[in-house]
């Protein structure tokens, strides 16, 4: 006796973590090189965004369908998301007393970069092959540089 | 007119208030009736959707838990999405009140957002299943339902856009700045609902604000907001 065909749900799912695997996979190669965690954040920043603009109707399934697409997806989703408020999390030690800052402000940030992508996704930034790096780094290190040194990344031009 | 008050108002849990609205026929006004089956299917609706989530919740059990007949339910509402979706609306138009009642205009700017998201967390806190419903099944409840949460996260930029006065170089500052703060706190309040937290969520205050204020006052105005929150917090 076969097994049951897996459900649409189960096949969203398995699409979405084979993308998310390559997308993790890249983001953290690049955050490997550098040494500081300013350069690590603008290095996977730019991994990222190469990953959503070189094949924009996957970053539309992966950034934008995840979130119509159920309960289990949404978990998928915020996994990831935890994933990089790990990375934002290691901003505390940029700062002149850590424990100022717990983790909850690199969730919000975590949150608002997600958001910030998930609105150009839709807004069809990436088919205008527009560049929006400088914003998600400004959200990044906006709690932990402050606010004087994120507007100075917004000055930043956009890498082709 | 809604007849509850989200947050500080009403601590009565929904099943306790479910438990004191009248069920069956009364000899009282059709319109009464008519209103208290609705509000019994929406408070019914609220708080299976946060136990089960939205998927799980079906028309049968929201009649049974509202104590309706099913063709009650369906005099109300067409299907179970409507049904969420006039709840999600009873909730934000709620809260919306609310926040009109205790958010002073005349305040200044930085007062307002610590007042805004003070009580923005109380309501989370006192009103979990409301803030399920709204935070995290509007994102899995369809297409609709995810366009509702998408225009309450926008629906808070305007206040927050009045602070880039307090910016000399605000012209720099993203479009989306706003809602992407919006976003980025909705996202923090979803994964402890999510986590099982929503007690604790009153003690993110500070760091909310700090993060909130701090594109528009800087850092150290920021603090300064954040540390009276916190001391607000332990008295």
């Amino acid at each position: 006796m076969s097994a049951a065909a897996p459900s649409a749900e189960e096949r969203f799912l398995a699409a979405y973590d084979e993308i998310a695997a390559e997308f993790c996979g890249r983001v953290r190669a690049a955050w490997e090189g550098p040494v500081s965690w300013h350069d690590r954040i603008w290095a996977a920043g730019w991994a990222a965004m190469r990953f959503l603009q070189e094949d924009p109707p996957r970053a539309r399934f992966f950034v934008v369908d995840v979130n119509g697409a159920g309960s289990r997806a949404q978990a998928h989703r915020d996994r990831l998301l935890q994933g990089l408020a790990d990375l934002l999390d290691g901003g505390r030690e940029e700062l002149e007393d850590p424990r100022t800052v717990s983790r909850c402000t690199a969730e919000i940030a975590a949150g608002a970069i997600y958001g910030t992508i998930l609105t150009k996704v839709k807004g069809g930034c990436l088919e205008r092959r527009e560049d929006f790096l400088s914003e998600l780094v400004y959200m990044a290190v906006l709690p932990y540089l402050g606010a004087r040194a994120a507007e100075g990344e917004l000055l930043v031009q956009p890498l082709r | 007119m809604l007849w509850y008050r989200v947050g500080m108002a009403e601590s009565r849990s929904i099943s306790e208030r479910l438990a004191k609205m009248p069920p069956g026929r009364h000899l009282v006004p059709r319109d009464y009736v008519a209103q208290s089956q609705r509000d019994r299917i929406l408070l019914a609706t609220t708080e299976l959707v946060a136990e089960r989530g939205y998927q799980k919740t079906t028309i049968e059990l929201i009649a049974k838990t509202a104590r309706v007949a099913l063709s009650t339910f369906y005099e109300h509402f067409d299907d179970k999405e409507a049904c969420f979706l006039a709840a999600f609306d009873e909730s934000t138009e709620a809260a919306a009140e609310v926040f009109a009642e205790l958010i002073d205009p005349t305040q200044d700017w930085t007062d307002q957002i610590a007042t805004a998201l003070e009580v923005f967390l109380e309501m989370v806190t006192n009103e979990t299943p409301r803030a399920t419903v709204c935070i995290v099944e509007s994102q899995a409840a369809g297409p609709a339902a995810l366009a509702r949460y998408q225009a309450m996260l926008e629906s808070v930029a305007p206040k927050l856009r009045e602070g880039r006065v307090l910016n000399p170089r605000a012209s720099r500052l993203p479009d989306g700045l706003e809602v992407a703060i919006a976003g980025g706190i909705a996202w923090l309040v979803h994964q402890r609902l999510v986590a099982g937290q929503a007690g604790q969520i009153k003690e993110l205050l500070p760091e909310v604000l700090q993060t909130t204020l701090t594109p528009y006052v800087g850092e150290v105005e920021a603090g300064r907001a954040a540390d009276a929150a916190r001391a607000r917090i332990a008295a």
